[in-house]
């Protein structure tokens, strides 16, 4: 099993930020900001030095907490400075974007960092289709239809023109082509049928995010009868967990810091509005995946706000034995890893990297 | 029967017109610059024959043979054939009193027929003004011909062959002897490779020409969209997502939009003409 660090670039006072999103940017301050990145970049640096193989950046908006908005545009600069790592996009939001510039990013990353880089696609969680308006019943079609367009944009070698239900462009010819050929690894992220199948009828990964072990079995078993039915079995590679995490050096200490907290985690809304949270919700009507108290970039997010979504916590021993569980059950080959809780600093976040890399990571390659 | 459904046979105009021995049905409707299609019509006259008539004057010449018994059995070759469709598209009369006065017709065709059309695009270039290839088979994969029972074909010819409204259009007759005819005449049979003769002759191609593929299209090679972009010397290839070969059965809408577009606007149809202002 290998490990990836996720980069969320956390402003580092976000456990100031209300429990409501968006975050208005009058809780920005420029020089706190400034440094907040940097310390993720280092953060980043550090799980390099440490051992993890891939670094990882979502696509989220108008929140502090994961502030990656343009993820591609954090790689490239984590690429200048983690110059071994895999960099994945996990991933872009494509019902939110132009599927053509997702594909472009995704090739100029690619030349950039010399083909290290694991393109991921996901819908959003559902404070997400706010962003740029979108119709949240849109999301799941224009995800299916953006994924086989970035696809298209990334490998056809002749210029083209794209006749779609939610896209239509008429000159298609990214610029470069990625230096992976035919297109980088790809990962769909996602808990739905209709998408998990996408993903083994088109010999793609899987990546699924903030669940509970014996949900992700379910999800991945799925998955493997697909991938099976469709004539392949994914790589390890190909098989990735996100999860959040508090290591601490035992057990008790992990108890400590984690009674330690109060407050938002007892919300289970998404820090929206009741009538906006009751709109989305209706309009992503089926979609049983959608955690209505998982949301990324509130504070119920899927960081340790709330007890359900902390996958790994513990010391070394307990943290081992829950990604072994993960890898057992579900055949997890990667574990993404959310260490920037809420309350957690930069200070914090650097000791757990490396009490990870020296007692957790030895032992966890060798699944 | 051309189609199934009432209103659209009711817009066209059938005749029967007789060339080199054979008989070619032709369906005509609307006014405007003038439009042939060339088609089996394995799938009967569709809702993008229909919008085409609402812009231009459109003559559909069905391939000779396939209403009833052997198709063309007296072509030995697509080339013979073209020029049989060419003759019947100068009968039809359907370029005379073109605006421009030239006597040029846009040209459609539509999978084996797109095989024929483009010979005749090779062969009669002063006739034609633009040159549309809808789900063109002329590089094929290895082994994939439709047969069988119309769920068989269905998964050949569809991206959705579970969708039932689509599987009926499906003429399964009509069908099968379009894949027996263009076993016999084309060139090399089945192949995944474009015939030599075929390459060749594709730089001579200089009107404006569309490429149209289903992006699920099964019988077409992969690379075959991007081997004809790359040889035919003044082309545009275009994807319709979620479609397999038989585009006008799966996304009507979305084909008729493009080709309506491209017949009026040719290559500047990439320019956008929509409106984005929201409110003034």
């Amino acid at each position: 099993m290998k490990a990836s660090y996720f980069g969320p670039m956390g402003y580092s006072e976000r456990s100031k930020f209300p429990d409501t999103w968006p975050i208005p940017a009058s809780y920005h301050e420029p020089k706190t900001s400034v440094e907040s990145y940097q310390e993720g970049i280092e953060e980043c640096e550090f799980a390099e030095e440490m051992g993890f193989e891939w670094v990882s950046f979502s696509e989220h908006h108008y929140s502090g907490r994961i502030a990656t908005g343009n993820p591609a545009l954090m790689a490239a600069a984590v690429a200048e400075r983690c110059k071994r790592v895999k960099i994945a996009l996990l991933g872009q939001l494509l019902p939110l974007n132009n599927p053509v510039r997702a594909a472009e990013e995704i090739g100029m990353l690619d030349n950039l960092t010399n083909g290290r880089v694991i393109m991921g696609f996901l819908r959003g969680t559902p404070n997400e289709d706010q962003t740029y308006g979108v119709n949240p019943n849109e999301g799941r079609a224009r995800l299916l239809e953006g994924m086989d367009l970035v696809i298209k944009a990334l490998t056809e070698p002749q210029p083209f023109s794209w006749e779609g239900r939610y896209y239509q462009y008429r000159t298609v010819s990214v610029w470069p082509p990625p230096v992976q050929q035919p297109m980088p690894p790809a990962i769909v992220a996602t808990r739905s049928d209709d998408a998990v199948r996408y993903a083994a009828e088109n010999r793609l990964g899987l990546g699924i995010s903030f669940i509970p072990v014996q949900t992700m079995e379910k999800i991945t078993s799925k998955y493997y009868q697909w991938c099976q039915d469709a004539g392949w079995q994914p790589e390890p590679d190909q098989r990735v967990y996100r999860g959040s995490i508090y290591l601490a050096e035992t057990d008790k200490k992990a108890d400590e810091w984690f009674d330690s907290l109060s407050g938002p985690q007892s919300r289970r809304r998404l820090g929206m509005s009741a009538a906006v949270e009751q709109a989305v919700q209706a309009a992503r009507t089926g979609d049983q995946f959608d955690l209505r108290n998982i949301i990324a970039g509130s504070a119920q997010g899927d960081v340790a706000g709330a007890a359900p979504s902390l996958s790994f916590m513990g010391g070394p021993d307990t943290v081992v034995n829950q990604m072994k569980a993960f890898h057992d059950r579900c055949g997890t080959g990667v574990v993404d890893l959310f260490f920037q809780q809420p309350r957690t600093s930069h200070k914090e976040v650097m000791r757990e990297i490396e009490l990870f890399g020296k007692e957790v990571l030895p032992r966890i390659k060798e699944f | 029967m051309a189609s199934k459904s009432p209103e659209i046979t009711s817009a066209f105009q059938e005749t029967l017109l007789e060339v080199d021995g054979l008989t070619v049905r032709s369906f005509e409707a609307g006014q405007g610059d003038p439009v042939v299609v060339l088609d089996t019509l394995s799938w009967g006259l569709t809702s993008v024959h229909l919008a085409l008539a609402q812009s231009f004057r459109v003559v559909v010449l069905q391939l000779p043979g396939f209403a009833a018994g052997a198709p063309g059995e007296a072509s030995q070759s697509v080339k013979d054939l073209a020029g049989t469709m060419a003759e019947a598209a100068a009968l039809s009369g359907v370029a005379e009193g073109d605006s421009t006065g030239a006597g040029k017709y846009s040209l459609i065709g539509t999978s084996f027929a797109a095989n024929v059309a483009l010979w005749q695009a090779i062969q009669a270039p002063e006739q034609v003004e633009a040159l549309i290839l809808i789900s063109p088979t002329i590089i094929r994969p290895t082994g994939i011909v439709p047969s069988g029972d119309r769920e068989q074909m269905g998964r050949s010819l569809l991206a959705h062959p579970d969708n039932q409204e689509s599987l009926t259009r499906i003429d399964v007759a009509v069908t099968a002897q379009e894949h027996e005819l263009a076993q016999r005449l084309l060139d090399g049979g089945p192949s995944p490779v474009l015939s030599q003769e075929t390459e060749d002759r594709l730089g001579e191609v200089q009107c404006p020409t569309l490429v149209v593929f289903g992006l699920q299209d099964k019988l077409a090679a992969p690379e075959a969209g991007s081997i004809l972009r790359e040889k035919l010397p003044n082309s545009h290839l275009s994807f319709i997502y979620d479609a397999g070969h038989a585009i006008a059965l799966e996304r009507p809408e979305a084909l008729a939009g493009l080709v309506v577009d491209y017949v009026a606007r040719q290559e500047t149809f990439i320019v956008s003409q929509d409106d984005g202002v929201i409110n003034p």
